[in-house]
C-alpha cells in the first residue's frame, strides 16, 4: 500500500485531477456562453451582449451571482439527502474524464476497461437526482425524480448496446485503442461504419443528459423545475455544472468511439478531439432550441419499441459480419 | 489483487476526492458569503405559491414501474456481454451462436412485455 | 424555527375541500398554479395525481379579480372605456368593440362608416396579434422555446402599427361610443397593406417548421378531444367550439359593424383535439388577413366620430342592451342595464375564456399531466378576462 501511495505517478494523477476539474469548470462557462449565444441566434436576437465584449463575461457574472445567492433548505426537507444530492451529482464527473484520450499522450490514465469505468460512473448521476427529488419533500421534485429514474434507466440499455456493437468490432474497451483503430479520414470513422449505433448512441446520450427534447425531469412548463425546484444558488449551480460536464463526457465518448478521436486528415492532435466534441455539443444545443418536448410515455416507447430492438439487431448484425469477414 | 490494479483503484479514489473538494468548496464559499435572510415563509416548500397540501413523502403510484422491472432484467444481462466482447473471435462459430442465443432470449423479454401491453398506457 | 413546520400537515383551503387526503392515499394533491409556468398568469388548478395521471382537476379562480363589473357601476360610460382595454389584454379591441356597440345600441347612436372600418381593421390586426401570442405561448408550454420569438417579430410589427393611432401597445382603449378616438393615417393603411403579404409569407414557414413537426403532432393529436355536445354543454365558443366541428362565429351569426359586407370564411375543424384548435387558430389568421385586405381597400373617407357623440357626463336612456362580438377567444358579451343616469346601473361581462376554462375539469380527467398542460394551453386562456 505504501508503495502505491508513494508511486511517482501519484503526483501526475493529482495534477491531472486538478487540471480536469479546472477544465470542467472552464468548459461549463464556455458552454453556458455558447448555449445562450446559439439560443440567441436561433431566435434571431444577439444573446448576451452587455457584460464584456460580445457578452463574453456573462457566464462569469452568472457564476458569481449563483455563488452569492442565499442557500435555502425548505423546512420540510431532509437535510442530509437535500445537501448531499448536488455534491453526489458532481463528484462522479471527474472520474468520467479519467480514461478519455484527448491525445495519444494527453490522457489522465490509460485504463484498460475505460469505457466500463465511464458507464459505471454515469450511472451515479441518476442517484443524485433521485436524492434531490425525494429529499426536497416537494411534489414537483418527486415527479421530476421519478421521471429521471425511469428515463435514464430506460435509455441506458440501448446506449450500452450501441457501444457494445462498436467495441465488438475492436474487441477492446480501451478508448485509446479504439481511436487508433479508426483512421484519419471521415469514412474510416466508426460513425460511418456503424451509423445505426451512432444514431442510437447519440439519441440515448441526449436522453441520458436530460437535454431537450428529452428534458422531462426538469420540464419547466410541466413540473416548474422538476427535481431541482427547491435548490437555489450553488445547490442548483452544482447540478448545472454536472449536467454540462455530463454533456461533455457523452460527446467526448462519441468523439472517441465514433468520430476518430484526435485523428484528423491533417495536424492530428487534441484540437481535433475538442473540435469534434464541441461540434457534437452544438448539435445538442441546437436540438434544445428547435424541438418541443416529448411526452413521457412517448419517450419511454421510443426507447423500448425503437431504439432497443434496433440496437439489438445492430449488435447481432455486427457479430455476424465479424464472423463472415 | 495485483499491485498495479490497486494503484488504479487508488487513482480513481484520488479523482473522487478531488471531485468532492471541487463540489464542496463552492457550496462552502457560498455558505460563508451569502446573505442569511430569515422569515418563515421563505422556508416553505414551493408548490406554485400555495401552502402545500399534505406531504410529498407518500406511497407514490409510479405508473411506469413495470419499465423499471424490465430494465433490471436487461441491464444485468447486458453486462454479461462486456466480457464476451473481449474474447469474441477466439472461437470459430461457437461464440456467435452463444451470443445469438443470449440476445435472442433477452429479446423475448421485450416481446413478452409488448404482448402483455406494458407499452400501452 | 423548525417546530413551526412540524405541525399537522396543511389540509388545504376552502377550494380544496373536495381533495381531502385520505389516511392511506397513494395520490398526490397538487396545486398547479397560481405561480406555475404553464397556467399563463395566475390560474390555479388543484389536481389529484395518481402517478402522472390526473384523477381530478379543478380550476380555482379569483387571483386576478379586479371587479371590472362592479367598477362599471361607479363610472360614467366614457370612464369605463379603459377597463375594456384591461379585461383581455391580448385582444382588448374586441372588448372595446363589444362595449361601444352596446352603448351605441342603448343610446341609438349612429356610427360613421369610416369609423366602422377603422374598428374592423384595428380589431382584426389585434386578433392576429392575439393568435400569434397564443401560438408562441402554447409551444412554450410544449417545451419549444424558439417559436415565440418568431411570433413576437410579427406581433411587434402589428403593435408598431397600432401604436400610432391608438397611442398604446397593449391595453388599447381606442374606440368611443359613436366612433373611434383617432383617424387612421395613409401611412398606417400603407403599413397594413405591406403587413398582409409579409404575414402570409411567414405562415408556410410556421407550417414547415412547427405544425408538421412530429413531436408537436404527437403532443397535440388526440389530446383533449372535445366532442361537440360537450362543448355546447359548457357554452364554449370561438376556436374551441369551431374545432369541435361547429361553424359558429358571432361575426356571421349575429352580424355587427361592417362584417356582413366582408368576405371571409369560418374555419372549422372536425378533429376536436388540441391539434384541431391549433389549426383553426392558424386558419383564422389567414381569414383575418383576408378581411384586412378587403377593408383597407373599402375604407371610405369621412367622419370618424359622429356629431353629438356621448360627452363625459352623457346620460344614457333607461333600458337594457346586450351586444356580442367575436373575440380571439370566442364570444364576448357586454350586457348593460341603464337606469337613465350617467352611470350604468349594472354591467355584466361574458368572457369566453370562462366557459372555455370550465371544460377543463372534465377534459383533463384521466389524462397525463403533460397532456393537461397541452389542453390548458390549447384553450387559450387569458386569466384577467376569466376573473374580470
Amino acid at each position: 500500500m505504501e508503495a502505491t501511495l508513494l508511486d511517482p505517478r501519484m503526483f501526475r494523477i493529482v495534477a491531472a485531477a486538478m487540471a480536469l476539474a479546472a477544465f470542467v469548470g472552464l468548459n461549463a462557462l464556455v458552454l453556458v456562453y455558447l448555449e445562450r449565444k446559439i439560443a440567441g441566434h436561433v431566435q434571431r436576437r444577439p444573446g448576451p451582449f452587455e457584460v464584456g465584449p460580445h457578452g463574453l463575461l456573462q457566464p462569469l457574472a452568472d457564476a458569481l451571482k449563483l455563488i452569492g445567492k442565499q442557500l435555502f433548505r425548505p423546512a420540510g426537507a431532509d437535510a442530509l439527502l437535500f445537501w448531499m444530492a448536488p455534491v453526489v451529482s458532481f463528484i462522479p464527473v471527474l472520474p468520467l474524464f479519467l480514461p478519455i484520450p484527448f491525445d495519444p499522450d494527453l490522457v489522465a490514465m490509460h485504463v484498460e476497461p475505460g469505457l466500463l469505468l465511464i458507464l459505471a460512473f454515469t450511472g451515479i448521476n441518476v442517484l443524485a437526482l433521485c436524492m434531490a427529488g425525494w429529499g426536497s419533500n416537494n411534489k414537483w421534485s418527486l415527479l421530476g425524480a421519478s421521471r429521471a429514474v425511469a428515463q435514464s434507466v430506460a435509455y441506458e440499455i440501448p446506449l450500452l448496446m450501441a457501444l457494445l456493437a462498436v467495441t465488438f468490432m475492436h474487441g477492446s474497451l480501451n478508448l485509446s485503442e479504439i481511436v487508433e483503430a479508426q483512421g484519419a479520414w471521415p469514412w474510416q470513422w466508426n460513425a460511418f461504419i456503424q451509423p445505426v449505433a451512432f444514431i442510437v448512441y447519440f439519441t440515448c446520450a441526449v436522453a441520458e443528459t436530460n437535454r431537450a427534447p428529452f428534458d422531462l425531469p426538469e420540464a419547466e412548463s410541466e413540473l416548474t423545475a422538476g427535481f431541482h425546484t427547491e435548490y437555489s444558488g450553488m445547490g442548483f449551480g452544482l447540478f448545472f455544472l454536472a449536467e454540462y460536464a455530463n454533456m461533455i463526457v457523452v460527446c467526448a465518448v462519441a468523439t472517441a468511439l465514433f468520430l476518430g478521436g484526435w485523428q484528423g486528415p491533417f495536424f492530428s492532435g487534441w484540437w481535433w478531439f475538442l473540435a469534434k466534441t464541441y461540434a457534437l455539443l452544438m448539435v445538442i444545443i441546437w436540438f434544445r432550441w428547435t424541438y418541443p418536448r416529448v411526452r413521457f410515455d412517448q419517450l419511454l416507447n421510443i426507447n423500448w419499441k425503437w431504439l432497443l430492438p434496433l440496437s439489438m439487431v445492430n449488435l447481432m448484425v455486427t457479430a455476424l459480419v465479424m464472423k463472415l469477414f | 489483487m495485483p499491485p498495479h490494479l490497486l494503484s488504479d483503484y487508488l487513482f480513481v479514489l484520488v479523482f473522487l476526492l478531488v471531485g468532492l473538494v471541487f463540489a464542496i468548496a463552492p457550496v462552502l464559499l457560498a455558505a460563508i458569503i451569502t446573505p442569511r435572510g430569515v422569515g418563515l415563509k421563505r422556508l416553505t416548500t414551493y408548490e406554485s405559491g400555495m401552502a402545500p397540501i399534505g406531504q410529498a413523502w407518500i406511497q407514490f403510484g409510479v405508473s411506469y414501474y413495470l419499465f423499471a422491472l424490465i430494465f433490471l432484467a436487461f441491464d444485468v444481462d447486458v453486462l454479461y456481454l462486456f466480457p464476451v466482447l473481449v474474447a469474441y473471435g477466439s472461437f470459430p462459430w461457437r461464440d456467435l451462436v452463444g451470443i445469438a442465443l443470449f440476445v435472442g432470449i433477452l429479446s423475448l423479454a421485450i416481446v413478452y412485455a409488448w404482448c402483455k401491453g406494458v407499452f400501452e398506457w | 424555527m423548525d417546530s413551526v413546520f412540524h405541525q399537522e400537515p396543511f389540509r388545504g383551503d376552502y377550494y380544496t375541500r373536495r381533495f381531502e387526503p385520505g389516511p392511506d392515499d397513494s395520490t398526490l394533491i397538487l396545486n398547479m398554479g397560481p405561480q406555475h409556468p404553464s397556467t399563463h398568469g395566475v390560474l390555479r388548478v388543484v389536481v389529484e395525481l395518481e402517478g402522472e395521471y390526473i384523477l381530478r382537476a379543478e380550476p380555482v379562480l379569483g387571483y386576478l379579480h379586479r371587479m371590472h363589473e362592479k367598477m362599471g357601476e361607479t363610472r360614467s360610460y366614457l370612464q369605463y372605456m379603459p377597463n375594456m382595454g384591461r379585461v383581455d389584454y391580448l385582444h382588448p379591441l374586441a372588448w372595446n368593440h363589444a362595449y361601444v356597440c352596446a352603448v351605441e345600441k342603448l343610446g341609438n347612436i349612429e356610427v360613421p362608416r369610416r369609423a366602422e372600418f377603422i374598428r374592423v381593421i384595428t380589431s382584426e390586426l389585434n386578433r392576429i396579434s392575439s393568435h400569434l401570442l397564443w401560438w408562441g405561448a402554447y409551444l412554450l408550454d410544449l417545451g419549444a422555446f424558439t417559436p415565440i420569438m418568431y411570433a413576437f417579430e410579427e406581433r411587434e410589427r402589428i403593435q408598431d402599427l397600432l401604436q400610432e393611432p391608438t397611442g398604446s401597445r397593449l391595453t388599447y382603449s381606442f374606440f368611443r361610443p359613436g366612433g373611434v378616438a383617432a383617424d387612421l393615417s395613409p401611412e398606417f393603411l400603407q403599413g397594413v397593406r405591406e403587413f398582409i403579404p409579409y404575414m402570409r409569407s411567414r405562415l408556410p414557414m410556421y407550417k414547415d417548421l412547427v405544425t408538421d413537426n412530429i413531436i408537436l403532432r404527437y403532443r397535440c393529436e388526440e389530446v383533449g378531444e372535445l366532442p361537440l355536445d360537450m362543448a355546447r354543454r359548457y357554452g364554449a365558443s370561438g376556436p374551441v367550439l369551431r374545432a369541435s366541428g361547429m361553424a359558429y362565429d358571432v361575426r356571421r351569426a349575429e352580424p355587427y359593424s361592417v362584417y356582413p359586407e366582408l368576405e371571409f370564411a369560418t374555419p372549422v375543424s372536425q378533429r376536436t383535439d388540441a391539434m384541431g384548435r391549433y389549426k383553426v387558430r392558424l386558419a383564422e389568421i389567414e381569414e383575418s388577413l383576408k378581411i384586412l385586405e378587403q377593408a383597407v381597400e373599402m375604407i371610405p373617407e369621412g367622419e370618424i366620430l359622429v356629431k353629438g357623440a356621448p360627452k363625459p357626463r352623457w346620460k344614457a336612456p333607461a333600458g337594457e342592451v346586450y351586444q356580442a362580438v367575436e373575440g380571439a377567444r370566442g364570444k364576448i358579451g357586454v350586457h348593460i342595464l341603464s337606469a337613465g343616469s350617467a352611470q350604468p346601473y349594472r354591467i355584466k361581462l361574458r368572457a369566453p375564456g370562462f366557459s372555455n376554462l370550465s371544460l377543463f375539469a372534465e377534459l383533463a380527467k384521466g389524462t397525463l399531466l403533460s397532456d393537461a398542460v397541452s389542453i390548458l394551453g390549447s384553450l387559450d386562456l387569458v386569466i384577467p378576462e376569466i376573473d374580470r
